[in-house]
């Protein structure tokens, strides 16, 4: 009986702290839980002209060859990563870089012009 | 207990629009970003940046017939250069004065026998050695002249140098991030984030840091090395007193308030003994970040006002 009487008088107080007590649970999922990779679709760029695009999200394990400023290229992609497989270029510094799986990530073939990226928005503002 | 909520609420400045394009100048991908609310200026500054990077390439590109440094390397003298060539000529000496020759812009030649993967046979670099530290520059308003054998290459300096002009450009804006290919990137301030710094990572180290207002230059061999039959790390850094192409350390990055010789120094850097680059970042007034060590059991070594986040 105590405790009803007590809502009944401080029933303000007790809905602020309600909320405030939802909020702050909801602010915590929002910041610490991880980013679901949804859709996650990667770009192939010659001279910064889409070639095409593939989507990661399926867990498709394929190969496709693609023909790039100088050389031929193969690029390889399984669920949520891509990779370059095999390059013409002189340096194979695109195929050394391996696989990536993060939103925002790419692979560079400067010998080719050629971008492998993965869209969204990356962690970083700047990745060196 | 409402420590989230707080910084959720701090957090949360709102996200605001920026203009972004992408580019391929001066062999590597440059990136510039605006942000603002008006969209037709936005894309007047991104085109002011691209227009300078175009100025850059066709000044500085030493494999492009249609530039005036392979004509300069060609002809060995140019008449009427222009204030592009002659002002990264001034920078590319100045750098060479300041690191005691650690960069040098005599290296053309042997730049482009490591570029092409070809035998490094001794006597071919003692010889391009030779040559890079036995040549000069005469440069006046007028014209420019090689004295020596050796070919320019200003790699270590177009970058910064264009950068350098884009800050004279954006001088009415504050929103915007210039990334000519990371080894010269140029930042203003992040309008959606609560304190207006980027966040940068080095990705091979994982590694990130904030910074914002500054020009940030970094040299390193990242995936760029393989190694020849003697199993010697061979790399496009080149050491031009000793025609080494084994740097001393993985990467080197510096933040500080000079663009156009931030890369030439990082380059320098690159092959300085660590308590040589404390003192030159010191005495420049440069922060930086180095990444010393075997490849795969690195050590990083930062200074003070670098603000590691990771």
């Amino acid at each position: 009986m105590k405790f009803f009487s007590f809502l009944r008088k401080r029933w303000i107080d007790v809905l602020v702290i309600f909320i405030l007590v939802i909020a702050t649970s909801l602010s915590f999922v929002f910041v610490y839980s991880p980013k679901e990779k949804k859709n996650m679709n990667a770009d192939i760029l010659l001279e910064n002209e889409i070639l095409c695009n593939i989507d990661l999200s399926k867990g498709e394990e394929k190969e496709i060859e693609i023909e790039g400023l100088y050389t031929k290229m193969v690029i390889a992609y399984k669920l949520n990563s891509i990779c370059v497989k095999e390059s013409g270029c002189p340096s194979k510094f695109c195929v050394k870089t391996g696989w990536i799986s993060e939103e925002g990530r790419s692979i560079i073939c400067l010998h080719n012009h050629v971008v492998v990226r993965i869209n969204g928005e990356a962690s970083s503002d700047v990745i060196i | 207990m409402f420590l989230p909520l707080f910084g959720l609420i701090c957090s949360c400045k709102g996200t605001v629009p920026f203009a972004r394009s992408t580019q391929f100048y001066m062999d590597t991908y440059c990136e510039c970003l605006v942000y603002g609310n008006n969209k037709i200026e936005e894309n007047q500054y991104l085109a002011k940046a691209f227009d300078i990077l175009g100025k850059v390439e066709l000044a500085a590109d030493p494999t492009h017939v249609r530039s005036e440094l392979y004509r300069l390397n060609t002809d060995r003298s140019i008449s009427n250069p222009s204030k592009e060539l002659k002002e990264m000529l001034e920078y590319a000496l100045l750098a060479k004065e300041d690191t005691e020759g650690l960069y040098n812009p005599f290296v053309a030649n042997l730049k482009q026998m490591v570029n092409e993967f070809k035998i490094l046979d001794e006597k071919s670099v003692e010889k391009e050695t030779y040559k890079a530290n036995n040549t000069s520059l005469t440069i006046t308003d007028e014209s420019i002249k090689i004295e020596g054998d050796a070919n320019i290459d200003l790699g270590g300096i177009a970058k910064g140098y264009a950068i350098e002009r884009i800050k004279e450009e954006y001088k009415g804006i504050n929103g915007y991030l210039i990334n000519a290919g990371s080894s010269s990137i140029l930042l203003g301030e992040k309008p959606d984030s609560s304190t207006g710094e980027f966040v940068i990572e080095l990705v091979m180290q994982n590694l990130k840091f904030k910074a914002k207002n500054t020009y940030i230059s970094t040299s390193g061999i990242e995936n760029q090395y393989w190694y020849d039959e003697e199993q010697n790390l061979i790399s496009h850094i080149i050491n031009p007193l000793t025609g080494s192409f084994s740097p001393l350390h993985q990467s080197v990055t510096i933040l500080g308030q000079d663009g156009a010789l931030g890369d030439a120094y990082t380059t320098a850097m690159m092959n300085m003994e660590m308590d040589d680059i404390k003192t030159f970042c010191k005495d420049k007034n440069y922060e930086y970040i180095v990444v010393s060590g075997e490849i795969g059991n690195s050590t990083i070594y930062h200074s003070s006002g670098v603000n590691i986040i990771k």
